[in-house]
């Protein structure tokens, strides 16, 4: 995965705070469109994915406006606020409608039709059984194999261990091979 | 329990390698064979290799292009400053004020087991010193704490032949007077009239009788001081000793109009009561010190 330099991130950041208009959006277009595939990742719904990687930002622009001080890296910063929203969508959703989450929509399969990974389990499967599993355990599976994170990488954005992330990944992988093999 | 290890890392350099297969491609080949017999092991690596695959499929277009997202940053970044501003200025007001309570608390704190000292000091001072407007101060918050008349007269006499006996003192040094001193006796003398007038009746002739010997005595003082003054006292001795004759002229007459001086006195309006060389055009003949001859 591409990542921006650091010293570009705080040159940005810098300028931003300064309520420098250009900074902010240079930020929205280097950071949009993967934070967008995470959410959708989390959540199955472009629309909803899209409005909340909007929210995601301003969320962004308030904490540096508030002068809240990331100790990650700008990234990892950026997806525990997406994390965040995605968990307090899930909740003003399930209390709205009663559904349960895995009830959620799913989008329609996007892969490969012949392929051996869409012969074993079909994209919905896969995305209702993801779904299931506890927020911390979806949040590892999405990070480490949907975002191609390093177990260092999300240790830090979940404030955990690198060896409770690693139990985690396990646990999460058994779970979901339990359940989709029912 | 050696072997349980080498497979538990076995097992993460590979699912590492399925998640980041960029930055360790080659551990794949060199770690591969380890899982490979452990059967549970194999499925969970399955599952990692599908689950990643599943969601690196590239997602749906975001259906308005994420633009809307980047106007709603843009106009919240135009919208707030304001209310940042504000709300910044409020943060760096409350940090400066905790700070600056903080050193005061800290600031009481050390003074604290000085307080009894500093008390003691301020009692003893002269005019000049530090801590002589903590002494009057002091006086002050004593004088107004009293609630009966004849307390507050009492206290009022004795600050009053306090500052005297500080004239005295100065006068032998050399040192001047300064204005806080001067002005406070004026202020010291009105205070006496005016606790003297809410004395009970039944007492009032007494009472006026004691006030006016104690003034005719600190008078005498000041008479003498400011024969004797240098120049640069004679002034502030001048000043005092008008301000101390007066109120003696004034207890003198109200001893011959005691209820002329209640009713003045009382109803706020102390200028109705005249001194007996009083008149309209102004001057006046101080009657004799019949106490002092006394």
């Amino acid at each position: 995965m591409k990542t921006a330099q650091p010293v570009d991130e705080q040159e940005l950041m810098a300028r931003a705070r300064a309520n420098d208009k250009q900074a902010l959006a240079a930020l929205y277009d280097l950071y949009a469109t993967r934070i967008y595939g995470y959410l959708y990742r989390r959540i199955g719904n472009s629309q909803v994915a899209e409005d909340l990687t909007g929210d995601v930002f301003v969320k962004v622009l308030e904490a540096i406006r508030a002068q809240r001080v990331w100790r990650l890296s700008f990234r990892g910063w950026l997806y525990r606020i997406a994390h965040n929203v995605a968990v307090d969508w899930f909740r003003s959703y399930h209390s709205l409608t009663g559904e349960p989450l895995e009830d959620v929509e799913v989008v329609a399969d996007t892969a490969e039709p012949g392929t051996q990974v869409a012969a074993i389990w079909s994209h919905q499967e896969l995305h209702r059984a993801i779904r299931a599993l506890p927020q911390t355990q979806q949040q590892v599976l999405i990070l480490r194999f949907g975002e191609g994170m390093k177990t260092r990488e999300v240790a830090e954005i979940l404030g955990k261990s690198v060896g409770a992330v690693e139990a985690l990944q396990h646990r999460a992988l058994h779970a979901l091979k339990g359940q989709l093999d029912e | 329990m050696r072997r349980r290890a080498t497979v538990k890392r076995q097992l993460a350099e590979e699912l590492d390698a399925i998640a980041c297969p960029d930055s360790t491609s080659k551990l794949i080949s060199s770690t591969g064979s380890g899982s490979e017999a452990d059967p549970g092991l194999r499925a969970l690596l399955e599952t990692a290799t599908v689950l990643t695959h599943t969601l690196r499929q590239p997602v749906p277009a975001p259906p308005g292009k994420l633009q809307f997202g980047r106007a709603q940053l843009l106009a919240t970044s135009a919208r707030q400053p304001r209310r940042h501003a504000l709300r910044e200025r409020l943060r760096v007001e409350v940090r400066f004020l905790g700070r600056l309570a903080v050193a005061l608390i800290a600031l009481l704190v050390m003074l604290a087991p000085l307080s009894p000292r500093i008390v003691g000091a301020a009692r003893e001072s002269m005019p000049g010193h530090l801590f002589y407007p903590l002494k009057l101060h002091m006086e002050r918050v004593q004088f107004r704490g009293a609630e009966e008349p004849d307390v507050r007269l009492s206290l009022g006499l004795a600050f009053l032949g306090e500052r005297v006996a500080e004239a005295q003192a100065l006068a032998g040094t050399g040192r001047t007077l300064d204005y806080e001193t001067v002005s406070e006796v004026g202020q010291l003398v009105n205070q006496v009239l005016h606790a003297l007038a809410q004395t009970p009746e039944t007492t009032m002739d007494d009472t006026l009788i004691y006030v006016s010997r104690q003034l005719g005595a600190y008078l005498s003082v000041l008479e003498t001081l400011n024969a004797q003054a240098s120049q640069p006292n004679a002034a502030g001795l001048s000043q005092m000793k008008h301000a101390v004759e007066r109120g003696y002229l004034l207890t003198l007459s109200a001893r011959e109009d005691p209820e002329g001086f209640r009713s003045a006195y009382q109803a706020g309006r102390p200028e109705q009561f005249l001194l007996p060389g009083d008149n309209p055009l102004g001057g006046r003949q101080a009657p004799p010190n019949t106490d002092q001859e006394n």
